[in-house]
């Protein structure tokens, strides 16, 4: 039984899969958890509140990541390589499939496809042979033939013809009732025929040629494949369910009267008619027009042939009106024409002056009317004299009291100026002391004239207007010189402040402006006073017509020094040919542009036309501002300070012989041999820590360029301490000891000074090479700065040593002496140590580093000096290369090798 | 001594950059750059005349152009006020000084194509480290008073040419500043191979041969037209001929020592404005227009040429 029923069970589907034992069921996925995949098994349905379909950068909205912006990705890196960015990579694959939206399938090309896009033939478009306006050449495209019908041009057809076998035209007479002409005519022939004739003409050639046969446009049949009736058209959808257009007439159909009409069947004649409930409505059937509807009874319907005869012309030009509007048929009122006023016969059409006004105008002409000024033009027209000042209308008495009032003020603008020019003018002339003498002798009066806030106290008004005197010069203990002895403590402190208020409140009007401007440090009158930059060097039309001569050389040629960057030079392995000097370009010009005048070239400008052909390199900035530039010549010639005193003394003596001659300035600085003959790393040194010869040297070297300033208390307030400190940390104020040790030696000997000797003991570091310090040197003097380089800008040397020596003279001779002891006890130590050291570089190295640790306390000798002995070897090598290096052509370059 | 000269006419390359402003040579000769009023500098071979690869990144167009010394890097200005250093291989952009306030005339890298120089027509010349971060220049030689026009730089000197009549010469290692005034704006300055001379060209139709230390003319080479443009000339790669391109169309060679035109190359109508003469070869490559020209001599064709025959 039961195996029979077994047996007769059919089973559809899939079983359910076997649960086993112990295991929980799973539960179906409810239909809300499925998810939609696609072929590959990416999820395409997201729903609404996960971004919908597709959503994300490949779905990766609902995945961890989510919506994750793209950031910004600089393409700078991959423009080089060329990039064709094509729609399709921003498209799905699926986009590309044969359903997509973009399918790339089989089609058809566009060489076998008849239909041709518009832009197609644009192309193909033969263009400028028409030899039509260029904008309608535009409008006329070639139609481009499809591949039938080139395939029959191809066979001989051409356009206009028919297609088939050519035949040979029938002879016009087979036609019976035209070639003969003997047809019966009844009533009036008919006019010959000129088409006929022309054919008749040719008849006789027509028969030898064959023609081929006419083009005749084919029936087109299309096959009926519906059920409906014969010339059934169905009911446009469009029409029938699209939006009524009430505004567009309805088209209508003349039917005639032929035929069944009325609504539909089942009403009779008896009926009244229906609405016809499927007619469509149109706007023509209602009254648009307000209040005209007189005659108007068609309804908006104007045919061309019922216009009405009064419609102005005007309204055919009208082809449109706006939707609810109608054009009126009342003709526009014609414009009034007026005709032009009669012109009297006695009018002349040019003016007559009167005789008056010509006498007034010639008269006006002989006072030579520019001269006049504008009152007496008024007086002339017989204008009322209007007021031209103020001034005017005070009475006489109170113009005395002005003026008297006014005159002072202009003295006290003066002495405001006179003020400030004591502030601000340098030091060359002594006026400013004139100037207070005058400006005090004069103050008080003005003071009187002017305001008298003590007037009561006669005494105290004289102890104010001296103080207003003394504050106006920039005293700051004015009040204590005015002061009067008899008053107390208490009180003269009172009157100070009382004073002191009142100076301020009672301010005359110009003080208080000249407070607010500073006077120019140039005035634009005196010439010499501004600094014009080098470069506009040579005289310009002396260079121009040298240049017409085509005489090129000294003329044309302007030789400017010029700092390069430390940089610059770093990068052309050239050494720094100013290594002390922290300017850049050219000296004389100014950084700062304030107007393009400035750098036109000016007459008579005073910096040389042939600048000195190696004017010394600069050694230190002096005050912020250049002094080593100018030439010695200039300064001379202009001596403005102190400095350029001690310049004209040490020119003098130049010219006496005692200083090197004019060969010697023209050698390059030590430096750039020191380039040459050491190592790479000499220039590059920065950190005093490094213990490397080389270094070492260079800061021994830079270290006396200091020395040369601080030494000389003197100086001190003139030289920008920070900056000098600046500068030597800096490395910048490079200079040799050979400099130096010559300076000090023709200095001091020029003295005859206690310096002599101190400097001999510097320049002597050993006892026994005493006998060869100062008077081989003093010998060997010229030769010696060959070797030295550069020299220094003489009003620099000059004025420093000048000081440097008067002060050692006067204070620390003996401190000074005890340093170089020291300094020399521990050279020659240190040169045990070092023998093996390099010939050039060893002892004054170590000998400054070591000065260099130790940091006296004096504060003169802070920035400890280096003797400067080079031994005689030193010398002569050195003679031996300047030989070497003067008998080699300028550009070579030189290598250490070739002196080896 | 060599005495040959460019004289027939080997290749013309098409370079379809809009007009070639500028063609010269890299530093060993076998390369080509050309900068193009198309915002490009393209760089060929010689050997093949291949275009091997484009550099963009002017805004405007490139007026100047030069290959390192190490041919890895390639500097251009333009009339976008920048200069630009690319790297030959990858073509991407090293750096991109902006700073010039005027359109940048020329360019030109300094010995080692450790600084870039470059001049403008602000009339300022800019000397900027591409080895340093630092995106301003070290130094700025605004001495010119008006456009600088060329640049040249030698080992120790820079000299530029100017559109204020003058020629200046900057001695890095003097620190001396040399102007020579010529009379007429100078479109184009050189130094000779020997360095003893400058030429610069200016335009009253003349060449002129200074002497670099006294500032005299040594020799003067007309015939040529050269008014309106800014027309380069150079000399040959042995100092025997000069030569220029001119506004009628042709290349001038003159001989460096008796001043006498030795050969004009036509072109066509166009003007030839800028032509670069090969370190080594008798090769000249001249642009005119779009196109530029290759030149070899008769009895020395350049070696690179035959290969490109064979192949």
């Amino acid at each position: 039984m039961e195996s029979d029923d077994e047996e007769s069970f059919a089973a559809f589907g899939r079983p359910l899969e076997q649960y086993e034992e112990g295991a929980v069921p799973r539960k179906p996925q409810k239909v809300q958890d499925q998810t939609v995949r696609d072929d590959k098994g990416r999820q395409r349905f997201h729903g609404a509140f996960t971004g919908g379909f597709s959503a994300g950068y490949f779905n990766s909205v609902g995945s961890k990541e989510g919506w994750v912006p793209t950031t910004f990705v600089s393409s700078r890196e991959k423009k080089a390589e060329k990039q064709v960015i094509k729609p399709e990579d921003f498209m799905d694959q699926e986009d590309l499939s044969s359903y997509g939206i973009a399918p790339r399938e089989v089609t058809t090309t566009e060489k076998f496809a008849s239909k041709e896009g518009r832009s197609e033939r644009k192309k193909t478009a033969p263009k400028g042979h028409l030899g039509l306006l260029p904008g309608v050449e535009e409008l006329i495209v070639a139609s481009k033939s499809s591949m039938g019908m080139r395939l029959l041009q191809h066979m001989g057809w051409k356009d206009g013809q028919g297609i088939g076998a050519r035949v040979k035209r029938k002879p016009k007479t087979q036609k019976p009732s035209e070639a003969e002409g003997g047809g019966k005519v009844y009533g009036c022939a008919m006019p010959p025929d000129l088409g006929s004739d022309e054919e008749s003409e040719d008849d006789d050639y027509t028969r030898v040629f064959t023609f081929a046969p006419k083009d005749t446009t084919p029936i087109s049949f299309t096959p009926k494949d519906d059920l409906h009736g014969i010339g059934y058209k169905g009911i446009n959808p469009h029409n029938a369910m699209g939006h009524v257009n009430l505004f567009e007439a309805p088209v209508v159909t003349k039917t005639g009267h032929k035929g069944i009409r009325g609504q539909a069947f089942g009403t009779g004649a008896l009926n009244e008619d229906d609405d016809d409930i499927y007619a469509m409505d149109h706007m023509s059937n209602y009254n648009t027009v307000i209040g005209g509807d007189e005659e108007d009874k068609l309804h908006g319907w104007t045919a061309p042939g019922r216009k009405s005869r009064f419609e102005p012309q005007v309204t055919t030009t009208i082809t449109k009106t706006l939707e609810g509007f109608s054009i009126s048929n009342k003709p526009v009122p014609p414009k009034p024409v007026f005709s032009p006023p009669s012109v009297p016969k006695s009018f002349k059409p040019f003016h007559v002056f009167d005789k008056t006004q010509k006498e007034a105008v010639q008269k006006i002409d002989k006072n030579t009317r520019r001269d006049m000024s504008a009152v007496k033009r008024g007086e002339l027209i017989g204008e009322q004299p209007h007021i031209a000042s103020v001034f005017e209308l005070i009475s006489k008495a109170d113009k005395d009291k002005l003026s008297i009032s006014t005159k002072p003020s202009n003295e006290f603008s003066k002495m405001a100026e006179t003020g400030l020019k004591s502030r601000f003018a340098s030091s060359n002339d002594n006026s400013p002391t004139q100037e207070s003498k005058e400006s005090s002798s004069q103050q008080p009066i003005y003071r009187g004239g002017r305001f008298k806030p003590f007037e009561k106290d006669a005494a105290k008004q004289k102890r104010y207007d001296e103080y207003l005197s003394l504050s106006s010069h920039s005293q700051i203990d004015a009040y204590n010189q005015v002061a009067p002895s008899n008053m107390t403590e208490w009180e003269r402190e009172r009157e100070k402040e009382e004073f002191k208020r009142a100076s301020q409140l009672y301010r005359p009007m110009s003080s208080v402006m000249a407070t607010r401007f500073t006077k120019a440090k140039f005035s634009d009158a005196e010439e010499r006073d501004v600094e014009v930059p080098k470069e506009d060097g040579g005289d310009v039309n002396d260079q121009k017509t040298a240049a017409k001569m085509k005489m090129f050389g000294k003329t044309t040629r302007d030789v400017f020094e010029w700092h390069p960057a430390k940089t610059v030079c770093k990068r052309f392995n050239v050494p720094d040919p100013y290594p002390a000097s922290s300017l850049v370009g050219l000296p004389t010009v100014k950084k700062d542009k304030y107007s393009l005048f400035n750098f036109l070239s000016l007459p008579g400008d005073r910096s040389p036309k042939h600048p000195e052909p190696s004017s010394p390199p600069r050694a230190i900035e002096y005050k912020g501002e250049s002094v080593a530039s100018d030439t010695p010549a200039e300064t001379s010639a202009k001596p403005t300070s102190e400095t350029s005193d001690i310049v004209t003394q040490w020119i003098d003596k130049k010219k006496e012989g005692e200083v090197p001659n004019k060969d010697e300035v023209d050698k390059p600085p030590i430096d750039l041999f020191k380039a040459i003959f050491e190592d790479d790393d000499s220039d590059t040194s920065d950190d005093d820590s490094n213990d490397d010869d080389d270094n070492i040297n260079n800061i021994t070297t830079k270290h006396d360029a200091t020395v040369d300033i601080k030494e000389e208390p003197g100086i001190v307030d003139e030289v920008d301490p920070d900056h000098v400190q600046q500068n030597s940390k800096s490395k910048q104020l490079v200079n040799t000891k050979g400099i130096l040790s010559i300076f000090g030696d023709f200095e001091a000997k020029e003295r005859g000074t206690f310096r002599e000797q101190s400097l001999q003991q510097r320049l002597t570091g050993e006892a026994n090479e005493l006998d060869r310090s100062s008077r081989s040197r003093s010998v060997e003097r010229s030769d010696v700065k060959c070797i030295a380089g550069p020299a220094l800008p003489p009003g620099f040397n000059q004025g420093f040593f000048d000081k440097e020596s008067a002060t050692h003279s006067g204070r620390d001779g003996s401190s000074h002496r005890k340093h170089k002891k020291d300094r020399h006890r521990d050279k020659k130590k240190h040169k045990k140590d070092k023998k093996k050291s390099k010939k050039k570089k060893s002892k004054k190295k170590h000998k400054s580093r070591k000065s260099h640790h130790k940091s006296e306390s004096d504060s003169d000798s802070e920035y400890e000096d280096t003797t400067s002995d080079d031994d005689v070897k030193e010398v002569d090598l050195d003679d031996r290369i300047m030989k070497t290096l003067k008998s080699l052509p300028s550009n070579k370059r030189l290598r250490a090798a070739d002196f080896m | 001594m060599n005495k040959t000269y460019p004289s027939d006419l080997v290749n013309t390359i098409e370079c379809k950059q809009g007009a070639v402003r500028a063609v010269r040579f890299n530093a060993d000769g076998n390369y080509c750059i050309t900068c193009g009023s198309d915002k490009s500098v393209k760089l060929w071979s010689l050997k093949t005349g291949a275009h091997l690869k484009t550099y963009s990144g002017h805004g405007y167009e490139v007026l100047d152009a030069q290959g390192s010394c190490d041919n890895s890097q390639l500097c251009s200005c333009g009339m976008d006020k920048t200069v630009v250093l690319y790297d030959v291989a990858s073509g991407r952009i090293l750096r991109k000084y902006r700073g010039h306030a005027g359109t940048v005339n020329c360019v030109k890298f300094n010995e080692e194509s450790t600084l870039l120089l470059s001049g403008s027509l602000d009339s300022s010349v800019r000397i900027w480290d591409c080895r340093s971060r630092n995106m301003d220049p070290v130094q700025v030689l605004d001495e010119a008073k008006d456009s600088v026009t060329s640049i040249q730089v030698s080992d120790y000197e820079i000299l530029t040419g100017s559109a204020d009549n003058k020629v200046r010469r900057y001695d890095i290692r003097n620190g001396k500043m040399n102007s020579d005034y010529i009379g007429a704006t100078v479109t184009c300055v050189n130094f000779t191979q020997d360095g003893q001379c400058t030429l610069a060209s200016t335009l009253d139709n003349c060449i002129k041969l200074l002497d670099k230390d006294t500032g005299e003319m040594l020799n003067e080479f007309t015939g040529h037209k050269n008014t309106s443009y800014k027309i380069d000339s150079c000399l040959s790669s042995n100092d025997t001929y000069v030569l220029s391109g001119s506004g009628d169309g042709n290349v001038f060679i003159w001989d460096l020592l008796e001043a006498k035109v030795t050969k004009k190359l036509p072109h066509g109508k166009a003007t030839v404005h800028s032509l670069t003469y090969h370190p080594e070869e008798t090769v000249l490559v001249t642009a005119s227009e779009g196109k530029i020209y290759i030149w070899c001599s008769k009895d020395r064709p350049f070696v690179t040429m035959e290969n490109t025959e064979k192949t």
